[in-house]
């Protein structure tokens, strides 16, 4: 992730201008031009550089998500199949993926309240979660549906009950910072998917 | 897709395979298919696996592969893995999350060729299209390896008895496998799976050979392919890849009828008028034994005057062979007919070319055949068997005019003591049939000389030992015990029949078997016949009288064979040696 973001960073750097220098030389020529030129140059220079920071922040956010572990290889995957045909591919997927999932966590809710519990109901539910889960490389969420099947196996309902709120609360967090990701990536614009290498 | 003949690979295979994706998980589905799709594959995506299904149905040929997830709401994924396999036969690959070791055993076992798991990655589905390429690749092998089981068969029959007309039996063996390969490569793409579990087995009764027979020739042998003759035979649990498989080996069957008809023709002095037809019939007969092998080509009984019983389906694998050598008895006077109807007989698809052999013989022919194949079943042709092919044996008898036999026959074991008598006492083959069958060879062979025909030999094989009926009885009598000792002495018995309609071949293949069987002497014949009796009779039967009509020279051979090895392939180098 680092070696990519500084490769994006000196991506984008490259085609700007060397602007630091640039106002300062100008302003000594002639001060109507160069102040709008300067201007000019500076607002080019904030506007890449904004763009540049957005494109940075993008990354970091989604750096951040592979080091606290909660999206696993999966996500390149479906990173690397994004292209023309399909431009917001992973978003798409993503928003599939909490819509799908949503229903199997309601069947669970469900299933939970019962008494007693349908243990093997509660497995097959949960087994599909965690299939489901596994596309979009939710980490967190996966293991979180491992140890509730393993709680279904021991026939534990506390645990259950437990791991299956652990999950929904993983399951919550990611979804926002999906969220953020998409919008800061839609914000940064279309160029980090053009210089990603197809 | 077309009905017969497939073409061969895309150009730019394996792009463009088609692929249908099976599975509940909407996002999961869209994900293999933006996946597949990049990979360049054609893609159908579905979420159900009845749907799924009745998109196969629909489009029997529509889809190269399947996708499908094991863990779905409305049909359990193995439970689709058989159906695809059974109805479609083709490679289903299984998906799942869960990567239990008892799972993907459970997959492989239901005939899955492969368990990916979940989250699966790109480079996975790149290499789906080797289990594409290797079916193929499998189904046209076992194809050759049909065919090289003829060739081989011919070749060594070709080299022992007559060069040309072997030669030219292999020829036409590879060309034929060269077109078939073609034409029968994908059309039997299917029929021939061996990753599929429980495929169901069909088994090829006479009336289902016979509307195959008929469908065929009324489409046209030329333009015939597995869709059509299955939309003709308007058999609704049949499925074109049964169809498919079965049309190969008739085809197989038909081609190797026309060589030795071709050869036999060309012979001199032998000509028998129904030298197809013997071969037929022994083809058909081989057929029952097919049968065994669910292939039973009804041909050969259709044509035997009806009377052929189909044999019972037996558990015999060598069914086939048992047919073929019949066929090369009947069909060629010396010939290595033979050779080739054991090749049928190995190729297990005996039954299609048995079969059409016996369509086109004439009812007498059919009866030698029956015999004959009766006693190739050796191997393995349950008592059961034995004694349905023997009444077939005897109806076919009954049927045969110039079957001085017939009068004999209170049983099957009866007529094969007739056959036998002609020749010696029944022979007591046991299931090392084989060796009996060398010997039976060589006494037909001699009958052969008598006559061109078959049938005739058969008639002169009487005539010629001028066995007593009360002596035949005696036979017979003493063949029945064997008989019923063993379901092989009665796979004997038979084949002594067949083996006299044969003769020329059995003589030809004990010369090949024994090497010394050369003499086309009734009574040599005779010697040999017993011998190949005494060989076989391990039950005591040698008592019987062989001992004086040993023949040194024949014996040392025989029995060479006879103990060799009671396996098959010995048995087969006996028989095929010409």
């Amino acid at each position: 992730m680092c070696v990519c973001v500084s490769v994006e960073l000196r991506c984008y750097i490259n085609p700007s201008t060397p602007c630091h220098t640039t106002p300062h030389c100008t302003i000594s020529f002639a001060i109507l031009t160069t102040i709008q030129t300067s201007f000019l140059f500076f607002l080019s220079h904030f506007l890449i550089m904004d763009k540049i920071h957005s494109h940075r922040q993008v990354a970091v956010i989604k750096h951040s998500l592979f080091d606290q572990g909660y999206l696993d290889e999966q996500f390149i995957q479906l990173e690397e199949l994004q292209d023309d045909a399909n431009p917001n591919f992973v978003e798409e997927i993503v928003t599939l993926y909490y819509r799908d999932s949503s229903r199997l966590i309601s069947n669970l809710d469900h299933t939970l309240e019962r008494n007693p519990l349908d243990f093997n109901k509660l497995d097959t539910i949960m087994h599909q979660f965690k299939g489901s889960s596994s596309s979009i490389g939710a980490k967190k969420v996966k293991a979180e549906c491992t140890l509730f099947r393993e709680y279904c196996r021991t026939r534990n309902g506390e645990g259950c009950r437990k791991s299956f709120q652990q999950m929904k609360k993983e399951y919550a967090i990611l979804r926002k910072k999906l969220e953020t990701y998409f919008q800061m990536a839609r914000q940064a614009g279309p160029k980090e998917t053009a210089l990603r290498p197809k | 897709m077309d009905n017969g003949c497939f073409s061969s690979p895309r150009r730019d295979f394996p792009a463009g395979l088609r692929v249908l994706v099976v599975d509940d998980d909407p996002t999961w589905l869209k994900i293999l298919e933006k996946m597949l799709k990049k990979c360049n594959y054609e893609v159908t995506t579905c979420c159900l696996a009845r749907h799924a299904l009745n998109l196969l149905r629909e489009r029997k040929d529509g889809y190269d592969i399947v996708i499908s997830d094991v863990n779905m709401p409305d049909m359990d994924g193995f439970k689709l893995l058989e159906h695809v396999g059974l109805e479609m036969d083709l490679p289903v690959i299984m998906m799942s999350v869960d990567g239990e070791t008892s799972r993907v055993m459970k997959g492989v076992q239901h005939g899955a060729c492969d368990y990916l798991l979940k989250p699966i990655r790109m480079k996975e589905l790149r290499n789906i299209w080797q289990h594409v390429f290797r079916k193929r690749i499998h189904e046209a092998k076992e194809f050759e390896s049909f065919e090289s089981f003829e060739s081989i068969h011919l070749m060594r029959n070709g080299s022992e008895l007559s060069d040309e007309g072997n030669l030219f039996a292999v020829e036409d063996v590879t060309s034929t496998k060269k077109r078939k390969d073609a034409d029968n490569k994908h059309d039997d793409k299917e029929c021939m799976d061996p990753s599929s579990t429980k495929k169901a087995r069909v088994v090829w009764s006479v009336d289902l050979h016979q509307k195959f027979v008929k469908a065929v020739n009324q489409i046209g042998f030329d333009k015939v392919g597995p869709k059509k003759i299955l939309d003709l035979m308007n058999v609704p649990w049949l499925t074109r890849e049964n169809v498919a498989s079965h049309l190969q080996k008739y085809r197989l069957y038909l081609i190797r009828i026309q060589k030795e008809n071709d050869r036999r023709s060309s012979s001199s002095g032998m000509k028998h008028s129904d030298f197809p037809s013997k071969d037929l019939g022994s083809f058909g007969f081989q057929n029952p034994v097919n049968k065994q092998q669910n292939d039973v080509s009804t041909d050969s009984y259709n044509y035997s005057d009806g009377s052929l019983h189909l044999p019972t389906v037996e558990n015999k694998n060598h069914e086939g062979d048992k047919g073929t050598v019949s066929q090369f008895p009947i069909a060629k006077k010396g010939r290595p007919l033979t050779g080739n109807v054991a090749d049928s007989n190995i190729r297990e698809s005996s039954r299609v070319g048995l079969n059409q052999p016996f369509a086109q013989s004439e009812g007498n022919h059919a009866v030698f055949d029956c015999s004959l194949p009766t006693q190739y079943s050796w191997t393995e042709v349950p008592h059961m068997q034995l004694k349905e092919e023997h009444k077939s044996l005897v109806q076919l008898e009954d049927s045969f005019n110039q079957m001085p036999l017939h009068g004999k026959q209170h049983h099957i074991q009866v007529d094969q003591s007739q056959s036998v008598a002609s020749i010696s006492s029944a022979p007591s083959i046991t299931e090392e049939e084989v060796p009996a069958c060398i010997e039976a060879k060589p006494l037909f062979s001699d009958f052969k000389n008598d006559q061109s025909s078959s049938v005739n030999s058969i008639g002169n094989a009487v005539d010629t030992f001028s066995i007593q009926p009360g002596s035949l009885a005696m036979n017979a009598q003493s063949l029945e015990p064997i008989s019923t000792t063993n379901s092989g002495l009665k796979a004997h018995g038979y084949n002594n029949l067949s083996c006299i309609s044969d003769v020329e071949i059995y003589q030809r293949n004990l010369l090949l078997g024994g090497g010394a069987a050369s003499a086309p002497l009734d009574e040599d014949l005779h010697f040999q016949w017993l011998q190949g009796e005494c060989y076989n009779m391990n039950f005591g039967l040698q008592n019987i009288g062989m001992s004086e009509y040993y023949d040194p020279g024949l014996i040392a051979e025989a029995p060479s064979h006879l103990y060799d090895s009671a396996d098959y392939s010995v048995i087969d180098q006996g028989l095929f040696i010409a």
